[in-house]
């Protein structure tokens, strides 16, 4: 049945540009115990403007694959192509490539020292943006994310949401064609998580960039993606490649219907199998 | 891009589950909550907290004052050992109606300042390198520790010789004091960047340079404080006892001459004068420390 599902999945990418290609990954990492075997031969293709959840146990690679995926690891072996230009080339990264991509961690780390409109604004800075073009365009980042009103304050008098929030304007700052997120949620409460949950799929209509989210909860992995990618631990391998029909834009509800239910349940199932 | 329809209500009105976390206190200023760094500080007792020193402080001084003034006139403790208050005073006003006193002030202070300078420089250059440079960290780590231990302040009669009894042995005994608390908190400081922050700015693809200005400086800034704050008060210390092993000018003089003339409210005089010119200068690197890293907790929380 995932095979089948694979197939239709890999049927409609094929009539889509394509935002990242990963073909061949392997990740080795070298211990006093032999070597670990991360991942193992990862092939995925996520479209442009398409929501990709990587979901799985912990230690099952996610994380390693997205730090792959974000220029801050580099793959054993295999490639990685955004937007067609290779991302990694012979371990070294292509700044370039990566300079399109805007990153949002399951730590907001944001810089004490800034506030949050200069933190927004890093990314800018770093790019030789003024001081009047990084305020304006902070400001209006902070209001797409919920922040206006906080733009001087610092980080240490925000929330933990409020600070998610402040993470993900700056990962937006540059406009970016692809947003990669490490369980960005993931040390929210719950009920901050679902209104956050809102706000990224809001986020993802109207940037319309290509968006790879980790989590380990199949829930939020169904609500937000187009297709949820099922990995499974030692070596970290893609299991199965779900994809999800439910229509946008999906409002809190869509937790009860029968499809929802079917696609978190089919996974579970999937996550619980022994092979 | 537009604006992200929102829910939540707006977070002013201080209810809303997620906002928690900052609030204007009394005093308007944005009081942290529970959780947060301050964890002691709801809004009506933070500004009672913030108050009591300057409450406190008089009040122990003029304890201090009244146990020296009984010990003196009830108890009858000898005027040689123990001057009164009133007679310290007297002494004081002496020394300023004096010619000489602000030359010695001039001197210890210069020495003070340029042993601390000198202990800056060298410690935060020391540090960062050996924080960064691990192997050449192992490889200095048996002399810094044995350097550490031994008493520095036997040194003085051997700086004395070296350098003669002018300030130059003084400022080299006071920076060699200061210099093992910055140097120390330096290489602390370059190895505790957060990994996480280190990513972001990989992420963003920056340089050696940005990074440095944007995340390695202002997160090291604290650690150099918190020695400096330390440092300080140790140039002083050094100084001194220069002063007092081998010298002919500055308050560390000034006490021992007093001293060997047996006179001893100038000798109390002298020390309060130490006591006010330490406090001052340390008061001078947190106020440093206030306006240069407003933002770390230490600022925040501190009085």
């Amino acid at each position: 049945m995932t095979q089948d599902m694979a197939h239709r999945a890999a049927g409609e990418l094929a009539s889509r540009a394509v935002g990242i290609r990963v073909s061949g990954v392997d990740k080795v990492y070298p211990t006093r115990r032999g070597e670990v075997h991360a991942l193992s031969g990862i092939d995925l293709e996520v479209g442009r403007g398409e929501f990709v959840s990587l979901v799985g146990r912990s230690g099952c690679g996610k994380t390693t694959l997205l730090r792959i995926l974000s220029g801050l690891l580099a793959p054993s072996a295999g490639t990685v192509e955004a937007g067609g230009r290779p991302a990694w080339v012979a371990g070294r990264r292509d700044d370039a490539v990566f300079a399109e991509f805007g990153l949002v961690f399951q730590e907001a780390n944001l810089f004490p020292w800034f506030t949050v409109a200069e933190n927004v604004g890093l990314p800018l800075k770093l790019r030789g943006a003024g001081r009047a073009a990084r305020r304006t365009r902070a400001a209006e980042l902070c209001a797409t994310v919920g922040l206006s009103g906080f733009e001087e304050s610092y980080p240490r008098e925000l929330s933990g949401g409020m600070r998610q929030r402040a993470a993900i304007a700056r990962a937006l700052a540059c406009d970016p064609s692809v947003l990669l997120m490490d369980e960005p949620f993931g040390a929210l409460d719950a009920l901050t998580r679902d209104r956050m949950n809102l706000e990224l799929q809001q986020i993802h209509a109207v940037s319309g960039a290509t968006v790879v989210f980790v989590t380990h909860s199949i829930p939020e992995a169904v609500f937000l993606a187009d297709r949820v990618v099922l990995l499974t631990p030692r070596p970290g391998r893609i299991r199965s490649v779900v994809p999800v029909g439910l229509v946008r834009p999906r409002s809190a509800g869509v937790e009860t219907h029968a499809e929802f239910g079917e696609i978190v349940a089919g996974l579970r199932r999937e996550l619980d199998r022994e092979d | 891009m537009t604006t992200v329809e929102r829910s939540e209500q707006v977070p002013e009105q201080g209810n809303d589950a997620e906002v928690g976390g900052a609030r204007p206190g009394v005093d308007g200023r944005v009081a942290t909550s529970p959780g947060g760094p301050d964890p002691t500080g709801p809004n009506g007792e933070s500004v009672w907290m913030r108050r009591l020193p300057w409450v406190s402080g008089p009040v122990m001084l003029a304890l201090l004052l009244g146990g020296w003034q009984f010990a003196v006139s009830v108890v009858g403790v000898s005027e040689f050992i123990l001057p009164a208050p009133a007679a310290v005073g007297s002494a004081l006003a002496e020394l300023f109606a004096g010619p000489e006193i602000w030359g010695h002030v001039g001197i210890t202070l210069f020495e003070v300042l340029a042993g601390f300078g000198i202990a800056l420089v060298a410690g935060v250059t020391v540090g960062a390198v050996l924080g960064r440079v691990v192997w050449l960290q192992r490889a200095v780590q048996p002399a810094l520790v044995a350097l550490q231990v031994v008493p520095k302040v036997a040194f003085v009669p051997i700086f004395v010789i070296w350098f003669g009894f002018g300030p130059t042995s003084k400022i080299i005994m006071a920076a060699l004091l200061a210099f093992f608390p910055i140097m120390l908190n330096v290489m602390l400081g370059v190895r505790s960047v957060e990994r996480g922050h280190r990513d972001v700015m990989r992420g963003l693809g920056a340089g050696r340079w940005a990074t440095f200005r944007n995340l390695e400086l202002p997160s090291t800034l604290p650690y150099v404080f918190a020695g400096a704050e330390v440092a300080i008060v140790f140039s002083v210390i050094g100084a001194i006892v220069g002063e007092y092993l081998g010298g002919s000018a500055g308050l560390g003089f000034l006490a021992v001459s007093s001293l060997n003339a047996l006179d001893a409210p100038r000798l109390f005089a002298v020390i309060v004068l130490l006591a006010v010119l330490g406090s001052l200068l340390y008061l001078a690197v947190t106020t440093a420390k206030r306006l240069v890293i407003p933002w770390h907790e230490s600022v925040s929380t501190a009085v």
